[in-house]
């Protein structure tokens, strides 16, 4: 025990920050994400690979389907992360999930004025972009309360 | 919002790891109150109150804060 350990420094996980865009696995809760985080990257991937395969048929609908449940598994599984942190590491993350959404609104209709004025067409998995912005912002917020 | 509890964890020869687990939080959580970066809510106020054993009020500096809002009470 060290009653003097503050000298003012206080080290968020910023590694963690940076790849992932959490707090990291340590904790229960952090395992739990990183599961299901894994498990919607997992059914993502193979969507993604499912439609650039398949030309039609159920396949191609089950292939669809799996990008959408991917995205609602990450939904879900970071509202329950949330909800298990202490007041200052939910502030953080719901801060960097503010940005990360805006930047995801502003790179969609980007994206879709881009196509409306010039037909010239941008896949919308570049909204991909805004998880490792989160995990900068994250990094950047995290920085003030160091 | 200044406080007192770098102070008080000294006097309870308590680390900042082991009043972040007494009060379920992390430790960056205690150094940023303690730092003034972060003001508690009020469930972990009152938790910091009930452990030192020192009132709310004699933790926080709710003085200087007020002051520094030039807030007046109501009549």
């Amino acid at each position: 025990m060290n009653p003097n350990d503050s000298s003012g420094k206080s080290e968020w996980p910023y590694t963690s920050f940076l790849l992932f865009g959490f707090f990291g696995s340590d904790s229960p809760g952090g395992k739990t994400l990183m599961k299901y985080t894994s498990l919607a990257l997992a059914l993502f991937v193979i969507g993604a690979f499912g439609i650039s395969i398949f030309s039609g048929g159920i396949f191609l609908y089950i292939s669809s389907l799996l990008i959408p449940v991917s995205i609602l598994i990450l939904i879900w599984s970071n509202s329950e992360y949330i909800k298990g942190l202490d007041t200052l590491s939910q502030l953080i993350q719901l801060k960097a999930f503010a940005f990360s959404y805006g930047a995801a609104m502003f790179i969609g209709f980007t994206i879709y004025a881009v196509y409306a004025s010039t037909g010239f067409f941008i896949s919308p998995v570049w909204l991909v972009l805004a998880e490792p912005l989160r995990g900068l912002v994250l990094y950047m917020v995290a920085k003030e309360y160091e | 919002m200044k406080n007192r509890i770098r102070e008080l964890r000294a006097r309870h020869r308590i680390s900042q790891a082991d009043l972040a687990e007494k009060l379920n939080v992390s430790r960056q959580t205690i150094n940023a109150i303690e730092n003034d970066k972060y003001d508690p809510n009020l469930p972990l106020a009152f938790q910091l109150s009930h452990l030192f054993g020192e009132s709310v009020d004699e933790i926080f500096d709710k003085e200087e804060f007020l002051t520094s809002i030039n807030q007046k009470p109501l009549k």
